[in-house]
This record gives C-alpha cells, structure tokens and sequence, in this order.
C-alpha cells in the first residue's frame, strides 16, 4: 500500500562548500492499531547556514502517505504538511532550525492551512520534535492517528565518514581526604556519533565509608551517559559530553541530575569534566534513627530517612577523564 | 541572581551557549552585568587580535567558570573580573589533587581493586578550547592519565536536575 512520491522542490544549493551543515529530516508516522507508531515516510533537505528549504509529507487514515516537495499531491481523505526549514546555526551537536509549517486539506486548498505556526527549535543527534498529530474521528478506521516530526543532525565531513573515535574514559571519585576510586570504560563510536558509556555505581555507607555497590548499600552513585567526538580538518577533535549523576537509596527511590558540556581537544589530549553534586536526593521509609555518625546531608523525614547529595558529598569530587583519539 | 551567575550566564551567551533569555535581559539589566559584558567582549578582541599569547585561550573559560564582583587590571590592559586572578591559582592548585595516593576499584569489566600512586601532575586549565602545544603523555596500566585542563558542569545554564 504504501508508495512515495520524489518530488522534491526547491532543492537547497550549498552556498558554500565549507560552512556548517546540517541534514533535516521531517517525517509522517502513523500508529495502526494494536501495533507500534512507526514512521512511513520521511524526506529530507542539506541545509547550510541561513538557508532554506521546503519539504512537503501527506498521509491519511488509509494508509497512504509520501513524502517529497511542495507541492505534493495528496487525495481528497488525506492530509498535507509544508515544512519549510531554516538552517539558524550548527554547534557541535546541536542543530538550531527555524521552522514554519502549516496542514493542508486539499478539500480546503493550498492557499490556508487549518493549522501551523512558525517556531525556533534546538535538536541533538537522535532527538526529535513533533509539529502535528491528528487524531481519526472514524472508530473503523485503520490508523489512531497521524504525527509529523522534524530531526536535524550536522552533516559529515566525507572525509572522515569512515573514521572511528576510540574513548579512554576514566571516573574518578576523590573524597576529601584525597582517596580516589576509579571506574573505566572505553568504547570506541563513529564520526559525531553518539557513543554511550555506563559505569558501575560506587557505593557508601550513611557515614560516608565506602563499600560494594549492591543491594545493601545505604547510598548509591551511578554515572553513565554519552560522547560524541568529530574529528575536524586540522585534527583536533570537538567533544560532547553527556554526562547523568544518577543517586540512590538502596531500599529507595532514585534523584539525580544531567547535562552536556562540549569543547574542543587534541587527538589525545585528556581532558576532566567534574560533575557538580548540585542536584538530586532520595529517600526511603523506615522507623530507623539516623546515626550518629552519619554525614550531612542525612536527615530524619516524616516517614523516613533521607538523602540530599549536595550536602552529603560537599568536598568531594567526582569527575570524568575523557580521552579521545582517532582509531588508527 | 548573583553577580557570579550573571557573569557566567553573559559569558555562556557570549561563547554561543544557550540561555535563557528573559535571564540574560536580566543580567544585563544591572550596571555590573554590562560592565562584565564589556570586560568580556574586550578580553575576546583582544584575544582575537594577539596571536603571540598561546596560553590566552584558556582565559575566556576561566571568567566564565570563576567570573566573580570585583574587578582587577590583568593581562592585556583591560579591565576584568578580579576572581580570575584568583582562579588561576586555584586551578594550578587543583592539580595538587591528582598526586597521592590513589585506591581503584578496578576497571568496568573486572571490577578489582588495586593501589597505585599518581607521579606526575600538571596544572590544569579551564578552557573549552586545546591548548596551543600538547604532548601525548605515558600512563602505566590501570592509572588514570592527568588531565591538561579541568571543565566543569554548571548548576543552571549546563547541568539540570534530571527530569
């Protein structure tokens, strides 16, 4: 049943051979019912800075769909949407678009969409953002519903599309007193490509004692995330990191807290991202007292025991060596 | 909002970050906002214009990470905030922290401990960009390497509680 039509229009001409890129990709996804919402049809524009492109998606509640220019062809039953995508800015990871789009009815015509408006929005590899969902008014139709959605990423270099990145990461753990606990990870992804790294938790007694991170610790502290390296032209690598703090009561629920912190380093070069303990609490039930000898940051709740890691880890440090090298 | 995080969230805006912008209006609503926003903006064309000054890259990051009230003249004869001074210090300082004794609990996949001691250490610096010169460094197994420079999240403007 399904079929695509290419007829992209107004096919964008780079300006300039060496300004940021940027691929946007918007795409038609239908849910049937009892199955999965997929996407059925998808299209795309290369886009440099500041320019422009149109994309146009229809589909209806039968099962139709395509994808390609503006405009396009569309049954009487179905839906169309205008894209038209402005490349703002490109920056590591992130891909800003100004985006102005609008649903057609072909029983209404071209001239006025029934909806749309025009936003700015910011998106990182594998994000994506949805314009438009309609909902079927018929019970016996097929399909629940329609979703249009955009994704961007930054085109590649060509000459590094078969190159791969090989990170050495290191956590480390310093208390106060200067003792160090490693944990090491070293996964190896493709030019701007989101590599994802997890770490076994470290574990801590109430009073702030180390110990195995296994069901009986007290207190847990889980770090995973995700790197993105790009080689660029005079070798330097521009690096991604996503990091998430993850902190947990043993008997309890789970706080924790994320970000992203980009620049730009030597093949080589080790750099130390040191993660905040800014955010992020849990707690459990329990009739039990806190100790004693427990740290700051442990307090007595209604029903429980709670733990807030600003305070508990205050003058401890935990950071991530990230060191990243072209594979050879 | 402390000056701390209006200079930080100037400087953020000035390296292309993204901010909240109701915020930033707001930070440089106040004389000491616009005035770290000049100092800002006339340490980078400075910074543009001197080639000669390798290590110069790594000033823009320290004012964003340790932007602080007061002011002090420094480096290239403009006026900027007088916690960078400060924080050169404390970032050559805080290579101290890699010497010592060192406990591992082991690697990702075997999860052993074992004990080693850091030998060696460098003064980090805080920028987003390389430094102008850099020597793969040597490291024994199992011993994490020493870092050329330290970067770190900020509550706020890169690092969210998780949702």
């Amino acid at each position: 049943m399904a079929f695509a039509l290419v007829c992209i229009s107004g096919a964008p001409v780079f300006a300039q051979q060496t300004a940021a890129k940027a691929h946007i990709r918007v795409s038609l996804l239908t849910t049937y019912r009892a199955e999965a919402t997929r996407s059925m049809s998808s299209t795309g524009s290369d886009l440099a800075v500041g320019q422009s492109g149109t994309i146009g998606v229809y589909g209806d509640f039968s099962g139709s769909r395509g994808a390609g220019g503006w405009p396009i062809g569309v049954g009487d039953d179905g839906f169309a949407w205008r894209v038209e995508a402005r490349l703002v800015s490109v920056q590591f990871d992130n891909v800003e678009v100004a985006i102005s789009w609008g649903r057609y009815r072909p029983v209404t015509g071209r001239e006025a969409a029934e909806v749309g408006d025009t936003r700015v929005i910011n998106l990182k590899s594998n994000e994506r953002h949805v314009l438009d969902l309609v909902q079927s008014e018929k019970p016996e139709s097929p399909i629940f519903n329609l979703v249009v959605q955009v994704e961007a990423r930054q085109t590649e270099d060509p000459a590094f599309a078969n190159v791969s990145i090989g990170y050495d990461l290191w956590l480390v753990y310093e208390d106060s007193a200067g003792t160090r606990t490693t944990r090491r990870a070293q996964p190896v992804g493709g030019q701007g490509e989101m590599t994802q790294f997890a770490f076994r938790p470290f574990g801590f007694a109430l009073d702030g004692k180390a110990v195995p991170a296994d069901g009986n610790a007290p207190i847990t502290v889980a770090v995973d995330g995700a790197v993105l390296g790009r080689i660029r032209s005079d070798g330097a690598i521009e690096l991604a990191v996503d990091g998430r703090l993850g902190l947990g009561c043993g008997p309890g629920g789970l706080g924790g807290s994320g970000g992203r912190r980009t620049y730009v380093a030597h093949d080589g070069e080790t750099v130390s991202v040191e993660f905040p303990w800014a955010y992020g609490w849990c707690g459990w039930d329990t009739s039990a007292t806190v100790p004693a000898s427990a740290r700051p940051g442990v307090s007595r709740t209604k029903t429980g025991i709670r733990v807030t890691s600003r305070e508990f880890f205050k003058g401890d440090k935990l950071s991530l060596l990230v060191t990243a090298r072209r594979a050879k | 909002m402390s000056d701390e995080f209006n200079h930080e969230l100037i400087s953020a805006a000035l390296d292309g970050e993204h901010v909240d912008v109701q915020a930033l209006k707001g930070a440089l609503s106040t004389a000491d906002g616009r005035d770290a926003l000049a100092s800002f903006l006339l340490l980078r064309a400075a910074m543009a214009a001197d080639t000669m000054q390798p290590p110069s890259k790594a000033v823009p990051a320290v004012i964003r990470e340790r932007g602080g009230g007061r002011r002090s003249s420094f480096g290239f004869g403009v006026r900027i905030p007088f916690g960078v001074a400060a924080s050169i210090v404390v970032f050559a300082a805080a290579a101290s922290f890699w010497l010592g004794t060192v406990r591992h609990a082991g690697d990702f996949n075997s999860g052993s401990g074992r004990t080693s001691t850091q030998t060696s250490a460098v003064a980090a610096q805080p920028s987003s960009d390389p430094p102008s010169s850099f020597h793969q460094q040597e490291t024994a197994p199992g011993v994490p390497p020493t870092p050329t420079r330290v970067l770190r999240f900020t509550p706020g403007v890169d690092w969210h509680p998780a949702s």
